[in-house]
């Protein structure tokens, strides 16, 4: 008897360790909700969505293939430039026209222009006059070219020019020695949108010291310092009329005036989150209430931060359903939005979807509609 | 129709032990060899009581996998055995990623029908290391199993078995808790058995 009691009791200790030990400290989700949040995995891979021929109707968009184009609003796509091995294309400009511009492994021998209608390609040579040595070429969605070299000195240097390779901005001037440069930053679904029409931010770093540098809309698009907390990592921004949102990497929200970039930024918001870089942050609603719709790395959830832009209140809502019921388990990698109103939502590896959003900060199945992965046309 | 089936059936399980002659004596032992496959059946959220039956996506997320198991019992009556399992299982995600479940545990088998063919019905009880991405916990794991052996000989046997396995998920953290859940899966199982 007094066996039975001793084994009783070392089982049921056995079973009490399991229990408390059964930890997951390290896990952005609970095991089976990631299991069953898990999505098919689709044969294209989206890289970016170039935009879409207002004639014909095309999507063009690159893939880690190369770049494709649809048959007006089809979903039967055709490859216009594809890659080769070790030969890829990282990012291109299309010109909603007749020309694709793109670079091959950000090499500066390598920037090409494609011309659709004639199928010709040819290399565009690239010099600047104070980079001396130009290391990296980078196209950027909305056909600017992000030059990295070194100039006569030996210090690191940017520099922006348009496709006539005439330089946009000042940011060569910037004293950015011993800076990277992190990221090139448009507004969610504005990346085919021109310089004039959208502004950017682009962020450089030196070892864990941020410098992000606003560039507007006017001519002759100055870059100015935003003056914000310069530990924090950018990873997304919006703009609604002077008032400029920064997402950080950390799940905070940075509020400051564009036309005021000296002045420091002040946070509103930090939410436990994790978001990675270049993360999806489109901007809906008109002032006062805006609607911030984000995907958060490590959670399997949209995040809407509703944004009173008068007195700065936050609140945020975890979107899983209607709009969101197919990305928000996803890698969204970039969107564009169609004349129709709706926004085309392309992922990693779970395809491409065209969504519609009537309440953004919602979370049931009548807040909008999203089509299923890879039906984004009728 | 279905209900007198099962009753049919628990009559002539009744009816053979009742008559039967037990096979089987205290400190006979069984030693099994299992393989077979099993099927994410369903998976329960308590907090928001989503309940996701079957396989794949917008389901339990994974699909039909593979199972292999070594167990070891020993009679303790001449209608039941007590011993252990510890077995390996994997399946693969909607996304094509591997879950895998290392379950060990506790055993106790009644043998109703005995001889040439066995008919044990076991529970199980003990815990099971899960692992899937990011995510990875020790847990608690119990089931419910029934089979169906074949002895052409004295001490070889052939054998299909299926049941319910049950896998609770606790964290304690207070991000997860919300994931808290229960899956449960269904083994079918082929196994030999040398029994001595």
């Amino acid at each position: 008897m007094q066996t039975k009691h001793r084994n009783f009791i070392l089982f049921s200790l056995l079973i009490a360790i399991l229990v408390i030990t059964g930890c997951n400290a390290d896990a952005s989700a609970g095991l089976f909700r990631q299991l069953a949040n898990s999505r098919e995995v689709v044969d294209v891979r989206y890289n970016q969505l170039l935009g879409q021929n207002p004639i014909t109707d095309d999507l063009y968009f690159l893939t880690d293939t190369g770049i494709y184009a649809t048959a007006g609003l089809t979903t039967t796509t055709a490859s216009v430039v594809a890659n080769s091995k070790n030969k890829l294309i990282r990012s291109a400009y299309y010109d909603k026209s007749d020309t694709i511009l793109y670079t091959i492994n950000e090499e500066p021998t390598n920037v090409q222009k494609y011309i659709i209608s004639t199928d010709k390609k040819s290399t565009t040579a690239i010099t600047h006059g104070t980079i001396s040595t130009i290391t990296r070429v980078k196209v950027i969605p909305n056909g600017l070219i992000m030059l990295t070299g070194t100039n006569s000195s030996g210090a690191t240097t940017y520099a922006l020019l348009d496709s006539t390779l005439t330089e946009v901005s000042n940011l060569s001037s910037k004293i950015l020695d011993g800076y990277s440069l992190v990221g090139v930053f448009q507004q969610t679904g504005f990346g085919s949108a021109s310089i004039t029409a959208s502004p950017m931010v682009v962020s450089f770093v030196s070892g864990s010291t941020y410098k992000h540098y606003y560039i507007p809309t006017t001519p002759s698009h100055v870059a100015s310092e935003i003056n914000v907390d310069n530990t924090k990592r950018i990873v997304n921004f919006v703009e609604s009329g002077t008032n400029l949102y920064l997402l950080t990497s950390d799940g905070m929200i940075f509020k400051g005036a564009s036309t005021s970039l000296a002045t420091a930024f002040t946070e509103i918001v930090d939410v436990t989150e994790d978001y990675a870089d270049h993360a999806f942050g489109y901007l809906t609603g008109t002032a006062p209430t805006l609607y911030y719709i984000t995907k958060p790395d490590n959670k399997d959830q949209l995040t809407v931060f509703t944004i009173n832009t008068t007195t700065d209140a936050v609140t945020t809502t975890a979107v899983t359903k209607g709009y969101a019921r197919f990305i928000y388990n996803t890698e969204i990698v970039d969107a564009l939005p169609l004349s129709s109103g709706d926004l085309l939502v392309a992922t990693a590896r779970n395809g491409m979807y065209r969504i519609t959003i009537t309440t953004p900060n919602s979370n049931d199945d009548s807040n909008g509609s999203s089509t299923e992965a890879e039906k984004y046309f009728p | 129709m279905k209900r007198f089936l099962l009753l049919g059936l628990l009559m002539c399980i009744i009816a053979t032990m009742a008559f039967a002659v037990p096979y089987y004596d205290k400190g006979n032992q069984m030693f099994s060899f299992t393989l077979g496959t099993t099927f994410p059946t369903f998976t329960y959220f308590f907090e928001d009581k989503d309940f996701r039956v079957g396989f794949g996506e917008n389901n339990t997320g994974a699909k039909v996998g593979g199972y292999g198991a070594i167990s070891y019992q020993v009679f303790n009556s001449p209608t039941s055995a007590i011993g252990g399992e510890i077995g390996y299982d994997f399946n693969f995600s909607a996304s094509n990623m591997l879950f895998t479940a290392v379950p060990f545990y506790a055993k106790y088998s009644f043998f109703p029908v005995q001889g040439q063919w066995d008919l044990p019905i076991s529970f199980g009880l003990g815990g099971a290391y899960i692992k899937y991405n990011d995510a990875s916990l020790m847990t608690l794991f119990g089931n419910v199993q029934v089979g169906l052996t074949w002895y052409p000989g004295d001490n070889w046997g052939f054998g299909l078995t299926t049941g319910l396995w049950l896998i609770p998920e606790f964290n304690y953290d207070d991000a997860l808790k919300q994931d808290n859940a229960l899956a449960g899966f269904i083994p079918l199982t082929l196994s030999i058995t040398y029994r001595q």
